[in-house]
């Protein structure tokens, strides 16, 4: 999966802030290879760090004071990556994520569209749409929105010309080449396909936030009554939403390839 | 906790803010905190408070309050007009109200950001270890008519204190203020990189999240669109319009369009204060 090591690119963007840049291209191996660096920032620069926020090339570290130098402490932190092997770091431990969508018509206000610019029935549209390991590239845009990586390109679907006021919370959307859940409401301009009865954002949950960067998503089709017994149980036991996670720790890993 | 106000009229945009929610950028909740820091912490200096007690931020005017028990309050920030039962309010000075009398912050053509400190802080919910209301991200909200507000604790026997004329900031409506750059600029088309430190911007509109400048057009010969990246508060956003917009502290924590820069923390108090029509010149540090 981790062919060669990159060394990212770095530059200072503020006081308190750097970059390190993978390159320009999204793919799978610079996914993991930002998973691996992501976990040596934790590990080498617990105290000084602020922040750490990832994305589909790059990753920004924040820090608490702008008494350390971010370039020097960079070079530092290359070294570190310079002598890290791939090959036994590659099976970092993540969450897997499983996000029950109804893709019924009452939930899908867009499906008819979609249809007709993919020229898939409903039922190809669903086996397409739950079929692949979405990696989570970034949070985002709102509070717990995860940037997902993965959808099939024949999903792609040009967003609305005029965008909707109001998307509800946990709308399943698509967006161009993107896929990706609402975890609040928000106005947005994204073809609405379904809707999860999970919440993907609580600020008073025990788990405020479903998905981290890193993490895998996949989505399962359940029906009006599932989504309405799951959402049910949601409200009376938030913490339930652990039940969608499960833990993958790096013996998972090699066992499952 | 001590009830000391309740509001009667809410204002533009009143808000519990402090220095932010910092660590949770990662899982896309912005930093919030007081737009204009430089008025934040020297109000809790005067004040002798925690550096990161809570205090309300005014946005322009509008704010009415009704005093619940005598307390040490104290006004920072633009000048907001302010009146205890109708006399003026010096900006700067501690003053103490009693039970009964009203507050208004009503305002003039030069007010933009100011905060409402009590002595021992504001005592506002916490959600992530922040006071700092950030209503989209269900983290706090407004204030609102009829809110009660608490001071965390009584005020002190102590004589009032103020700002000597000489450190308090002066406000202008024609800045310059120093920048990062940014990864993307190389994306900008040549002109307008070497042109972009002696242009003028004027601010056209803005608010916590955003403020959207007006001026010569920033180009990109490949579109405006990036691979989303982190963004934070001073970010120099160009969408394809090519007008910058300036990210601010509510702003969203990852951004697709590309940028010029970020604003240096030190001039960020500048920027956040000047007025709508106000002039914004750039150099690169």
């Amino acid at each position: 999966m981790i062919d060669h090591k990159i060394i990212p690119a770095v530059m200072q963007t503020g006081e308190r802030s750097i970059r390190f840049s993978f390159g320009e291209e999204i793919s799978d191996e610079t996914f993991q290879q930002i998973k691996v660096f992501g976990q040596l920032i934790r590990t080498y620069g617990k105290f000084e760090i602020e922040d750490v926020v990832p994305s589909y090339t790059t990753v920004h570290v924040y820090f608490h004071s702008n008494t350390i130098s971010p370039i020097e402490w960079a070079h530092k932190l290359l070294e570190n990556w310079n002598e890290i092997d791939l090959k036994t770091n590659k099976d970092q431990p993540y969450n897997h994520i499983q996000i029950p969508v109804c893709y019924e018509e009452e939930f899908a206000l867009d499906i008819q569209k979609v249809m007709k610019h993919t020229s898939l029935t409903h039922n190809e549209m669903i086996n397409l749409h739950t079929a692949p390991a979405y990696a989570v590239h970034a949070i985002g845009f709102l509070p717990g929105f995860p940037y997902l990586g993965g959808l099939h390109p024949r999903l792609a679907t040009p967003r609305l010309e005029v965008p909707r006021e109001r998307l509800g919370e946990g709308t399943v959307g698509i967006g161009g080449a993107q896929t990706g859940v609402y975890p609040v409401s928000s106005p947005g301009g994204w073809n609405i396909i379904g809707r999860t009865p999970l919440s993907l954002y609580q600020p008073k949950r025990k788990i405020p936030f479903l998905c981290k960067a890193g993490d895998i998503v996949r989505f399962q089709a359940i029906s009006v009554k599932q989504f309405w017994e799951i959402k049910r149980d949601l409200e009376q036991n938030p913490d339930d939403i652990q039940h969608w996670v499960t833990r993958i720790s790096a013996e998972d890993n090699r066992g499952e390839q | 906790m001590i009830p000391i106000l309740k509001v009667r009229k809410s204002g533009i945009y009143c808000s519990f803010q402090d220095l932010g929610r910092k660590g949770h950028q990662k899982f896309g909740i912005p930093i919030s905190g007081a737009l204009d820091q430089k008025a934040f912490s020297l109000g809790n200096y005067i004040m002798k408070n925690d550096p990161n007690a809570a205090a309300i931020e005014i946005l322009f005017m509008g704010l009415e309050l009704e005093v619940l028990a005598d307390h040490r309050l104290l006004f920072t920030g633009r000048e907001v007009s302010a009146t205890l039962d109708g006399v003026p309010i010096p900006m700067w000075k501690t003053f103490t109200a009693r039970k009964g009398q009203i507050i208004k912050a009503s305002g003039n053509k030069d007010s933009k950001i100011s905060y409402l400190f009590s002595e021992t802080g504001f005592s506002a919910p916490q959600y992530f270890n922040s006071s700092s209301v950030f209503p989209k991200g269900q983290l706090g909200s407004a204030l609102s008519k009829g809110m009660i507000l608490y001071a965390a604790g009584p005020a002190s026997k102590s004589g009032e204190r103020g700002l000597v004329q000489s450190e308090i900031p002066v406000y202008e409506s024609e800045i310059k203020v120093k920048i990062w750059k940014s990864p993307h600029l190389q994306m900008f088309e040549k002109s307008c990189r070497q042109a972009f430190e002696s242009v003028e911007y004027v601010l056209k509109t803005g608010d916590r999240m955003g403020y959207f400048l007006s001026g010569p057009a920033m180009v990109s010969k490949h579109g405006h669109d990036i691979l989303s990246e982190a963004v934070q508060f001073g970010t120099i956003q160009v969408p394809s319009s090519g007008q910058p917009i300036i990210l601010m502290a509510d702003a969203q924590t990852i951004g697709g369009y590309t940028t010029i820069g970020k604003v240096a923390e030190e001039d960020l108090w500048k920027l956040a204060q000047l007025p709508i029509g106000g002039k914004v010149r750039f150099a690169f540090k």
